[in-house]
């Protein structure tokens, strides 16, 4: 794929938020780009702007300033190309979890609007296939045998393997996680952080990874993304100020990892 | 081995389904109680016993209301409530699905929600007896279609803004969510957000039931030849106080059924959202 644009590329990129009597410059001056096969945490204090960040990219509102191109094409708004896993609400309370997995496939499916008017015959005659490929991508967090459960069954990390196979299986280019270990309980939290590192691995997807949490950014990353505000300037957004590969799935404690925790608590979370 | 404390929080404690149920009779025995006392002080003050009838007297109001009249053959009850009910259906047919159609417009774009907002709060607040004059006049003193529109305006503001609400309440995660899994505007309205606002929708309409009746009551006294507003006014002229309160126990039953169709079916189109609940 030399030559092709590259999945995600931000180029000058800020945004700016109204508040009382103004305006609060959250993001200024940055840009990014992202390459296949990248697991990319974005970490950063509390406010930082890394949310605001990861709606940018998934085009659920536009910068002030700057474009964001995946694949050389402008994002406007959200589509299939970039998939979502939120901290809560990713999935369709009314839906049984295989619904919820299938939801993008038949969504895609009726998408022109006369399929509309053949649906019930489309869905019979397509329903087997989506329904297949639907346990295939379950089977893959490990949940085929939940399948007809309604989400609030599940438990929160559950819930959120759900989250992250309902997101795959549309094969977007980029998959975008917003602090998705946010709402789980510690023994969930680090089940989940290898179930995203191995599913990683298996699918050979791109990911952006959103989190407060360092050690949580290092463990699942292959490139760490740091994002702060200048201290010195009153009023600056945030930008990039560390950005490094690393290596996934290393223990916390060794030696150089323990250097770089040290070097970005300095940079980004000195409170 | 220690007592397990007794008393913790009174707000919010669950009961036992047996407790519930004995409370429950015990608010219908009160109410009774209530009422025997109402007859007693009353006797006791030399009043009319026309004015307080007892169960006796009730139990055979309402074997009078329910014997068929020599004149035309029919149960004057049964000819009422079928008269009211199908009037009452039609206003809220057509009051449920203008504001369906307008609630979730106003719920879903804000564009909508902009234009008609104003207009529609501003109706809520009138009340739909001030324009039963206005409504005759529109519709004929005669048949049913200005009754049928008096519930269908008197409920279609509040539901509508009360639908709006409930489709306005959807988490913005969830419609992103149903954007980036590759649907269209009209897939996210009908697979994401309408069905899960389907169990509120029908909690809105089952409030807007009392109101209902309140309309269509309130225009069989202005013009009716049945119905049980009707009824309630041949007692009134009579003053057949026993007749009128077998006619509200009527219309109390009546609603309590509807309530309990109503609420049977949301647990019906949506089972999910009554296990939720008990979470």
């Amino acid at each position: 794929m030399t030559g092709a644009p590259p999945i995600l590329e931000c180029r000058g990129v800020a945004q700016r938020y109204r508040v009382r009597g103004g305006y609060q410059i959250v993001l200024e001056d940055l840009d990014l780009t992202i390459a296949e096969h990248q697991f990319v945490s974005l970490v950063g204090a509390s406010g930082c702007g890394k949310s605001t960040l990861l709606r940018l990219v998934l085009g659920a509102e536009p910068p002030w300033k700057g474009t964001l191109r995946s694949r050389g094409e402008p994002i406007t708004h959200p589509d299939r190309t970039r998939g979502i896993v939120f901290q809560r609400y990713s999935l369709f309370p009314h839906a049984t979890v295989l619904e919820n997995v299938m939801f993008g496939l038949e969504a895609a499916a009726t998408y022109p609007l006369q399929k509309w008017l053949t649906w019930p015959w489309y869905r019979t005659r397509h329903g087997r296939r989506f329904r297949d490929q639907a346990m295939q991508y379950l089977g893959q967090v490990k949940l085929q045998d939940h399948a007809d459960k309604y989400p609030h069954q599940l438990s929160g990390g559950m819930q959120q393997r759900v989250a992250i196979a309902q997101a795959l299986i549309m094969k977007p280019r980029i998959l975008l996680m917003d602090e998705p270990f946010g709402a789980l309980d510690p023994d969930a939290r680090e089940s989940l952080q290898r179930s995203i590192v191995s599913t990683f691995r298996e699918l050979d997807t791109t990911v952006v990874l959103v989190t407060h949490n360092l050690e949580e950014a290092l463990y699942v990353g292959t490139r760490l993304l740091v994002l702060a505000r200048d201290a010195q300037t009153p009023g600056a957004g945030s930008r990039i100020v560390i950005d490094q590969a690393i290596t996934q799935g290393v223990p916390i404690d060794s030696p150089e990892t323990r250097e770089l925790l040290t070097r970005v608590r300095h940079t980004a979370f000195r409170s | 081995m220690s007592a397990a404390p007794r008393f913790r929080s009174i707000i919010g404690s669950p009961l036992a389904p047996t407790t519930r149920l004995l409370l429950g009779v015990l608010g219908v025995v009160l109410t009774v109680a209530a009422y025997e006392y109402y007859i007693y002080r009353h006797e006791l003050a030399g009043g009319n016993p026309r004015f307080s009838p007892g169960f006796g007297q009730l139990w055979a109001a309402l074997g009078e209301l329910t014997e068929a009249s020599p004149r035309t053959g029919s149960v004057p009850l049964w000819t009422d409530t079928w008269a009211s009910l199908w009037i009452l259906a039609r206003g809220l047919g057509t009051g449920v699905a203008i504001s369906a159609a307008l609630g979730l417009a106003m719920g879903v774009l804000s564009t909508a929600h902009a234009l008609c907002s104003p207009v529609v709060t501003a109706l809520a607040k009138v009340p739909p007896t001030a324009l039963i004059a206005l409504f005759m006049v529109m519709f004929g003193v005669t048949g049913d279609a200005f009754k049928v529109a008096l519930i269908a305006f008197g409920i279609t503001p509040t539901l509508a803004l009360g639908i709006a609400l409930v489709a306005r309440a959807v988490p913005r995660n969830t419609i992103v969510k149903a954007y980036s899994l590759g649907a269209s505007t009209p897939t996210v309205i009908v697979r994401a957000i309408v069905p899960q606002i389907i169990p509120q929708v029908i909690e809105v309409i089952r409030l807007a039931v009392g109101p209902a009746w309140i309309y269509l009551i309130a225009a069989e006294y202005v013009s009716s030849s049945e119905g049980i507003g009707h009824g309630i006014v041949l007692a009134q002229r009579m003053v057949r106080i026993d007749h009128i309160l077998v006619y509200v126990a009527w219309l109390a039953l009546l609603g309590s059924a509807m309530d309990v169709a109503l609420h049977g079916l949301s647990r019906l189109v949506a089972p999910w959202a009554a296990a939720r609940r008990e979470d």
